[in-house]
């Protein structure tokens, strides 16, 4: 065999090397992962994971960089000097100052080659970097001598070599498209790392960021839950201290903890009354430290801490309206500076808030480590609009005592203004009895002022108006103003007409303690109402006289029928009777044809008088069928002549309703009539018009149905517009005359259109109550 | 008058049918009763005698629309509509085609019987009419087709000669071929021969036009 062959005994060691490998592998996963599952807060799990690491890695120095603000500082380390940690703490670009210096938009850079591994700045082409964008590398100075700037993707600060690391691995902490921060291993001897174990550290990276990101996210439960109490604290504060400032000093103070922050302010935003916008300070940090800054606090106390908006970034707040953040104060160039006794400011963060859509005021914070973000501000949300609406609370009633005042000064004005009003007016305590009327209203139901007091407005009612009236007052009661109609007897017991308007009289507490109301006399105005309902009446009588003369060729047609059909029998029987051997039996028989013609006749006669009647005003209990039938006949000759086959489905047993016959008619012959003309021209043949009535619980369905060409939408739309009409010759009146009846029937009238299978009709009527009872026995409803 | 003859009452309306027949059987007549004229057609043929008495207005075919199938058919049927209301130029126009008779409802009391009457009469002279036209179209049906050519000529007035140049046959031919033609219809001169054969042009029209 080949000399370069392994010998068996090589190849079982290298074996077992691998094997021994793996099992070490495989016991680092299993341990990282139960880490990782434990329950363990955030630190114990960095602490276990760190030692982990460098136990199995045994390199000298690990470490764990976490978000926090925009910044990923170490979270925990283990072998790093201390000053190693303290210098390369943050990855933000900062002036020499330690101010932190932003890119164009104000954006927080993160620099050195962490920066580059947490931004996602890799070319995985170079060596050094593994397709998930982890860095490695087992020689630092022999990188920086084969690679330029532009190949390291960014500024590196070099520190890791100076320190004598050759060996650095950086692996990412990402979970789910988010980074957590990133795991680094140091170890000053070169040639620590293999590509094989960057593999598994990815690996073991993404199951540690997932872990992060489980802690965290319940982490932020937990601080969720926090701001929610110290919301319900602020509110409950707020209910029961009668200062506003106490509740929002501590609404500022769970606010500059919750974000970290060195100071604060909560403000309202005003409009002054030159037009410009100011902020008014609510609750601020005590931020003063020495006579100077005391002086300025002191200062701004006098000023009632209202300031008016500035090119700064409170101003940036108030007037764009929308959140601002400044990680990099110094150099915004929306910051206007600070006065000279001001505290520093690094960062900073404006909040405005809102009520109703309008902006009602701000927060503001600063000096967040790691600065602010959108997230932060995101998590606020409920705290600040917690904030706005105890704003709003306190501006209302701050204008309701305004309001007080100025009603206690005009008091003796309305007073006068009540005793010469037009309008009656009328309070009544929350029994209902008079404690003021004014002459007008007095003398409007014919009494004196004096007569009145003390008396219940119900004695001044008829009964028939008592439910009515006691609904109203348990509305205002409830808080509701309300606007209506209500007839009083007069002295003299006629009626008096009037338009209320009410509102119920409360006390400081919210009491109810009686009621308020203005009328107006409009007897004059329901005098004419009358007659316009009059006229309605008048109109469908003519609309129905108007629907007869266009039906009179068909009405024509049944009135002829039977006298035709009684001359022939009349000149049958004399023929007979003439006849040398006159048939009895056959003359009686004709006679007898005769008499049911007749009667016919007079059937048609009396329905028709019927239709064409003024109107029958009180209504009785009659069969539906049998006003179906009734319109049917009427309109036969029509949908005859027009080739439609009428048809009528009906249950067997009377359906009873309550109306008044003559109107129901109407409304079935105009709905008749309608399906039977809408053919038009179109579908010459297999034209049907169907009746359908059916009982659905207590009432009756009717429906009127064509296959014809259907409604199209602007039809629909207007269909019981008055004077709405599509035929040539039509009035327009037929559908809305419909509504009026079937509505005052307690009924309701329904179109719908299908354009393959034609319109369709349906109106509603009550079931006679006594008639419900019947059927609901018959359908062993009962028992 | 009444024997053999039937009024034959066409109406929906069932009240209406019967008392028209009871006014036709009181007067010693036969009446059958139909609801519609589809009903009726379906009982029709050419041998049927009498009149029909039809409702302008029915669902289905009107009573115009039967006058004017039974006049398609070469029915000598005289056919009394009956009308509701004033005459429309549809009526006009079916009266101005004859055999119909057109009554208002509602009609004085003779008014329909003596309608039924005076179309009975009519239907014996137009039975008649029909029996002869029948009879001639039937001898026109035993002619050759040279025959025929000839008798085409003939009632145009032409004389012999003018038919054998336009034929191009020799005028002894047209001469015995008119012989025939004499003898086939049984006509005893040529006037005679020319009216039988004008008397049977709406059977012949329609016999060539119709199904």
């Amino acid at each position: 065999m080949g000399g370069s062959e392994p010998t068996s005994r090589e190849l079982q060691e290298q074996n077992e090397e691998l094997r021994a490998q793996l099992a070490r592998e495989r016991e680092l996963t299993v341990r990282l992962l139960k880490l990782a599952n434990a329950s363990s807060d955030l630190h114990g799990l960095m602490r276990e994971a760190t030692a982990l690491l460098q136990g199995w890695t045994g390199c000298e120095a690990v470490g764990i960089r976490l978000r926090e603000g925009e910044d990923f500082p170490y979270f925990e380390t283990r072998g790093f000097p201390q000053d190693f940690v303290r210098l390369e703490n943050s990855l933000c670009v900062s002036s020499i100052d330690g101010q932190r210096i932003g890119d164009c938009q104000g954006n927080v850079v993160l620099e050195c080659m962490c920066g580059n591994v947490l931004c996602g700045r890799f070319d995985p082409s170079l060596p050094f970097f593994t397709p998930h964008g982890s860095f490695w590398t087992n020689s630092t100075a022999a990188l920086l001598a084969s690679t330029t700037e532009a190949d390291r993707q960014a500024r590196t600060r070099n520190r890791c070599n100076s320190e004598g690391y050759e060996s650095v691995a950086l692996v990412p902490l990402r979970s789910d498209g988010t980074t957590f921060g990133l795991l680094q291993l140091n170890d000053r001897r070169p040639g620590r790392f293999t590509r094989e174990q960057i593999d598994l550290l990815e690996g073991l990276a993404a199951g540690l960021a997932e872990a992060i990101g489980r802690r965290q996210s319940a982490q932020g439960f937990r601080l969720s839950l926090q701001l929610l109490a110290a919301i319900r604290d602020a509110q409950l504060q707020f209910i029961t201290e009668t200062s506003s400032r106490a509740a929002f000093g501590a609404l500022l103070e769970t606010l500059v903890t919750m974000t970290d922050s060195e100071y604060g302010f909560i403000a309202d935003v005003i409009c002054r009354e030159d037009g410009r916008l100011a902020t008014r300070n609510l609750a601020i940090s005590d931020i003063s430290w020495d006579a100077a800054s005391r002086q300025l606090f002191q200062q701004w106390a006098a000023s009632n801490w209202e300031f008016p908006t500035v090119r700064n970034l409170i101003g940036a707040t108030v007037t764009s309206g929308r959140l601002v953040i400044s990680n990099a104060v110094s150099h915004d160039p929306r910051s206007g500076g600070t006065p000279p006794a001001h505290p520093p400011l690094r960062s900073f963060m404006g909040i405005p808030m809102y009520s109703r859509g309008e902006l009602v005021g701000m927060a503001g914070v600063a000096n967040r480590p790691g600065g602010y973000t959108e997230d932060l501000a995101e998590f606020l949300t409920p705290f600040i609009v917690t904030c706005a609406g105890i704003i709003q609370t306190v501006r209302g009633q701050e204008k309701e005592k305004e309001a007080a005042r100025a009603l206690r000064q005009s008091e003796e004005k309305y007073r006068r203004i009540v005793e010469t009003a037009n309008e009656g007016i009328w309070a009544i305590d929350p029994g209902q009895r008079t404690t003021y009327v004014n002459r007008q209203m007095a003398s409007m139901l014919g009494y004196a002022p004096e007569e009145m007091l003390g008396r219940l407005m119900t004695d001044f009612m008829f009964s028939e108006d008592l439910a009515d009236h006691n609904a109203q007052i348990e509305k205002r009661r409830q808080g509701a103003d309300s606007q209506y109609e209500r007839r009083f007897r007069r002295k003299d017991g006629s009626e008096c007409w009037t338009h209320v308007s009410a509102t119920g009289i409360r006390g400081s507490d919210g009491d109810f303690l009686g009621s308020f109301a203005m009328y107006v006399n409009v007897n004059r105005l329901k005098a004419d109402e009358k007659r316009l309902s009059l006229m309605g009446q008048q109109l469908q009588h003519a609309v129905r006289l108007a629907t007869l003369g266009e039906l009179a060729a068909g009405i024509a047609h049944e009135v002829n029928q039977p006298l035709c059909a009684i001359v022939n029998y009349a000149k049958a029987c004399g023929n007979a009777s003439r006849h040398p051997t006159p048939d009895l039996a056959k003359i009686g028989e004709w006679s007898d044809s005769i008499a049911m013609a007749a009667a016919r006749g007079g059937d048609v006669v009396r329905r028709l008088c019927g239709f064409a009647r003024r109107t029958e005003l009180r209504p009785c209990k009659i069969a539906i069928q049998q006003l179906v039938r009734d319109a049917a006949l009427l309109v036969r000759f029509e949908a005859e002549a027009r080739a439609v086959t009428l048809r009528t489905e009906m249950p067997q047993d009377d359906l009873l309703v309550v109306a008044q016959p003559v109107q129901i008619h109407q409304v079935l012959v105009n709905l008749l009539r309608n399906a039977i003309e809408a053919f038009g021209h179109c579908r010459p043949t297999g034209r049907r018009v169907v009746v359908d009535v059916r009982r659905l619980v207590d009432r009756v369905w009717i429906s009127v149905e064509d296959n014809g060409p259907g409604l199209s939408e602007t039809v629909s739309e207007r269909l019981f517009e008055p004077f709405f009409t599509t035929k040539p010759e039509g009035l327009g009146l037929g559908l809305a005359i419909s509504r009026t009846i079937v509505e005052e029937h307690g009924g309701q009238v329904l179109a719908t259109s299908n354009h393959e299978n034609g319109a369709s009709f349906h109106f509603t009527l009550p079931i006679a109550k006594d008639a419900l009872q019947d059927a609901f026995e018959q359908d062993g409803f009962r028992r | 008058m009444l024997l053999n003859k039937t009024v034959f009452v066409v109406d929906d309306d069932e009240e209406l049918c019967q008392s028209v027949c009871a006014l036709v059987s009181s007067l010693g007549g036969a009446a059958r009763a139909f609801a519609s004229a589809e009903a009726f057609l379906e009982r029709y043929d050419e041998s049927l005698r009498g009149v029909v008495v039809v409702d302008l207005r029915m669902p289905g075919m009107s009573g115009l629309e039967l006058q004017a199938e039974l006049a398609r058919r070469n029915s000598h049927l005289p056919v009394i509509v009956l009308t509701a209301f004033a005459r429309t130029p549809t009526t006009v126009r079916a009266m101005k085609a004859g055999a119909v008779t057109i009554i208002d409802k509602p009609y004085r009391d003779d008014e329909l019987w003596d309608a039924i009457r005076t179309a009975l009469a009519h239907e014996e002279a137009a039975w008649n009419v029909q029996k002869r036209r029948q009879e001639i179209h039937r001898r026109l049906l035993t002619l050759s087709a040279e025959e025929r050519q000839v008798l085409d000529q003939i009632v145009e007035g032409k004389l012999n000669k003018v038919i054998a140049k336009e034929l191009g046959l020799a005028v002894r031919t047209v001469e015995k071929r008119r012989h025939d033609v004499l003898a086939k219809m049984g006509a005893g001169s040529i006037a005679e021969l020319v009216g039988m054969a004008l008397e049977a042009r709406p059977l012949e029209t329609s016999s060539r036009l119709g199904p």
